[in-house]
This record gives structure tokens, sequence and C-alpha cells, in this order.
């Protein structure tokens, strides 16, 4: 009784958070469109879309401030576990995910993809014991992820601004959005929530983001060195989530093939 | 009873299914290795590979920083096409450069390259990169060429490396490594750096030297 009632409270509160998120995202849109018909030459990262810039600047220091207190030594520590056996645990938390990947897959309309989840899962599962071995791999089945955020993103929901978020970072209301909707359709969290097993859900995720953090250790000192580390970070993002245009980079001029000079 | 039985057939049937599939998979993966062996490179491919071994090579030299960055300067320039890129990341303050502030940004550029490639070489070990297959794009000549990094110690890395053949020799022109373009990453971090410099191109000059001068400092 009292689980039902619980899951009714927190089935209202991730209700209430979804329509905030999407009356936000509606509200975004039609500044996506005014920023389009500003004069583009005004706008040289026109397309990044980032009106909130102050906020998040404030927002990515306060984040990194906190990273270099607690994320950063807790990771050093995490570190110091071999490898292997940190990629044991990386691989049971990707496998115990796949059924968010496989419904996103679905939803995506990707039957090629969502084929290579089930045997993918299949395999470590099986011979993989558990999923810590990703024995799929070794035989060519690759890894793909797949999220909400995506799923949105193929039925043309637009991303909004971008947004660096308390703790969790850089993101933007459709990632958001994909985020709490993909916490909904893992069925590993209702078998968590209905047996008040609510510790090894905070262990989980918990163990994930230790894991995420102590592996991007390299990246995140290289980032540090940057001139501007907050443009970099949104970049990076930017072109992971949102960004198509992924033929947009230099190429040679034709006067350039004959004419050396500047 | 008699349906706990007939559950129990039922699963050992799944399983001998599940281990028909697993055999089928594994032969198909290993035919799918063989196919790659086999297959010849084309002249784009081999540019990659050899480029790709060159700098595995020199991340696993036993020399020191300062000749590793020197040598990967040398790589860099004889094999990208720097002046290109560097117009590109700077887009629309390139053509109200002048001729000096663009030699003075093409040189600290290139220096910026090298300090921020050179600075993750520590974190490299056992890497190896394959190439596997590429596309010409026919509007513009440009071609993609597919490569893929692995090593025990991360997950692997996809890389596309964008070529021209410029004059008879193959130049890189942009490299993106997981989907994310170091091109405009550069252009975007600049925009944001002129930008906070009131657009002014010796803001970024200025930066940069001194960005160059911190990365010796540590």
């Amino acid at each position: 009784m009292n689980n039902m009632t619980n899951n009714r409270k927190s089935e209202g509160l991730m209700r209430n958070f979804l329509w905030a998120a999407f009356i936000f995202l509606l509200g975004q849109t039609h500044l996506c469109a005014e920023t389009t018909d500003k004069d583009s030459a005004e706008v040289v990262n026109q397309e990044i879309y980032d009106p909130l810039e102050s906020y998040n600047r404030f927002m990515f220091d306060v984040n990194w401030g906190i990273d270099k207190v607690l994320f950063r030594p807790i990771s050093e520590v995490y570190g110091i576990v071999p490898s292997p056996l940190r990629k044991g645990v990386r691989n049971f938390l990707t496998n115990l995910k796949s059924p968010v990947t496989l419904v996103n897959d679905l939803l995506q309309l990707d039957g090629m993809k969502a084929g290579q989840t089930v045997v993918r899962t299949m395999i470590n599962t099986t011979i993989g014991i558990g999923g810590l071995f990703d024995v799929a791999t070794d035989m060519g089945l690759d890894y793909h992820g797949s999220d909400f955020g995506e799923t949105l993103t193929g039925i043309g929901v637009p991303s909004g601004p971008y947004l660096i978020i308390p703790i969790l970072g850089p993101t933007t209301p459709r990632d958001l959005t994909g985020l709490t909707a993909d916490i909904i359709i893992n069925p590993v969290n209702w078998v968590l929530w209905n047996n008040d097993l609510d510790w090894l859900w905070y262990t989980r995720d918990g163990v994930e983001m230790l894991d995420r953090r102590t592996e991007a250790r390299g990246f995140t000192d290289e980032i540090e060195k940057a001139i501007d580390p907050y443009s970099r970070v949104r970049s990076l993002y930017w072109q992971t989530r949102v960004s198509t245009d992924e033929e947009d980079s230099p190429k040679p001029t034709e006067s350039e093939f004959n004419d050396e000079s500047f | 009873m008699k349906k706990i039985h007939q559950n129990q057939q039922k699963v050992s049937l799944m399983m001998s299914h599940f281990k028909i599939i697993l055999g089928f998979l594994f032969l198909v993966s290993t035919q799918m290795h063989a196919a790659d062996e086999v297959k010849q490179l084309t002249p784009e491919e081999k540019f990659v590979s050899d480029l790709g071994n060159k700098i595995i090579t020199l991340i696993r030299s036993t020399d020191d920083m300062n000749q590793k960055k020197e040598h990967f300067r040398t790589l860099l320039v004889q094999n990208f096409d720097m002046k290109s890129i560097g117009k590109f990341v700077l887009s629309r303050y390139w053509k109200q450069a002048t001729e000096q502030q663009k030699t003075e940004f093409l040189k600290l550029f290139e220096q910026n390259m090298v300090d921020t490639y050179t600075s993750q070489f520590d974190s490299y070990k056992d890497e190896t990169m394959k190439v596997h297959g590429s596309r010409k794009d026919e509007a513009d000549g440009a071609v993609w060429v597919n490569a893929k990094v692995q090593g025990s110690a991360r997950e692997p890395v996809n890389i596309r490396w964008k070529l021209y053949n410029k004059g008879g020799q193959f130049k890189v022109y942009d490299i993106h490594v997981n989907e994310v373009s170091m091109c405009i990453t550069h252009r975007s971090e600049y925009a944001s750096i002129l930008g906070a410099h009131g657009g002014k191109l010796d803001g970024l000059i200025m930066s940069l030297r001194e960005n160059k001068a911190a990365r010796k400092n540590n």
C-alpha cells in the first residue's frame, strides 16, 4: 500500500516536471525562430543557442568548483582500482541499461539497432556473465546507446537553449526531458522502486557517475588548460547532442589550389 | 507439475535456438574480420593509416615531451592544411585581419594545436588505429576516411578524417572524433574569446600568447 502511494506520488511529480519542461521548451521555440532572423554576420556562433550565457557561466564555475573539492578527489581514489575491474563494472552497468536503449531504438524505428541491442544483451548477459564482460563487442557487435533525448530529436523537437544545471552540467530542455523519460521507462527502476531498494538505485547511479568522472580525467585536465573552458565544453556538448550540420568544415577554395600566397 | 515440465521444455528449446544464433553470429563476425584484412586500402585510406601509425609511434617513443612536441608539429604542418583550417577557424575575422595578424595568428594557432593534442599523449598506452573504409563527397571532392582507435584502457573512439587532394598531395582539413569536429570546436572557442574582446583579433592573439606561456610553465 505504501509502495502504491509512493508510486503515485512520484508519478505525479514526474508528470509535473515533464509538463514544466515541455512548456519551457515550447516557450523557447519562438526564441529559436527569432535568432535565425538576426543578421547572421553578427552571430559567429549562430549554431549554438545560449541566451542564458551569464547564468550558465556562473553555474559552470560552481560545478567546476564542486568537482575540484569533491568529485575529482573521489575519482582519483576510484582510479586506483585496476582498469579491467573498472571496465567490468562499466560493462555491467551498460548491460543493465539495455532495456532503455532497446525502447529508444524501437521508438526511433531502427530495427537494425534494436536487433543489435537484443543480441548484444543476450550474449553479454549469458556468456559475458551477467554483463561483466562485453563479449559481443569482441565478436564485432559494437555497442551503441540510444536515449529519449535522441528520440525527441528524431521527431523534430527543438533542443531549446543550452543550459548548465547544478552537478549534472551541460544539457538542454530536450535532453533534460529525455533524461527524465529514460528514468521512467527503465524497467530496472520499476523493480527497484517497487521493492524498496532505493539504496541500490542510488548506488548504481553513484557508481556510474564515479566511473564516468574517472574515465574523463585526462579530458578534464585538458579542458582546464583551454583558453575558455566554458565555450570549449559548450561546443563539444552542442556538436554531440544538438548540431546536425556535420559537413560544416574547412575546404579549399578554387583559387587556393593555384594561389599559395595569403 | 506438468506446467513446470512444459516450461522447462520451452526454456531448453529457447536455449538451443539461442546457441544456434550465437554460433551463427560468431561465424559472421569472424568472416567479417577476415574480409577486412583482405581488402586493399585506397590511397586516401593508406595515407590516413600511415599518418595514424606515425602518431602512435610518436606517442609511444621514449623521447621527452619537448622532442615529442616538435615531432608532432612537423607531422601537423606536413599533413594538415593549417592555413585553410586557420581561415575556417577565424571565419569572418579572417577577412578583416591584416597580413601581419594572419601570420601571427597562424603561428599561435599551430602552437595551440600542438599543445592541446600532445598534452593528451600520456593518457594513451596500447592503442591502435584501424582504417575501415572511406567515402568520397562527389560534390566537392572531399574524402572522408573512417578509422577506429582501440585500446585496453578505453572505449573505442571513432575518428573520421577529411582529406582533399591538393596539388597531388593529400592534406587533412578536419578530423571528427566521435562526431566532434576539431575545427568547429576551435572556431567556437575562438569566437567566444573574440566576442569577449569586442571582436578584436589582437585580443585573441594575446589570449593565445598567454595560454602558450601558461602551458610552458606547467
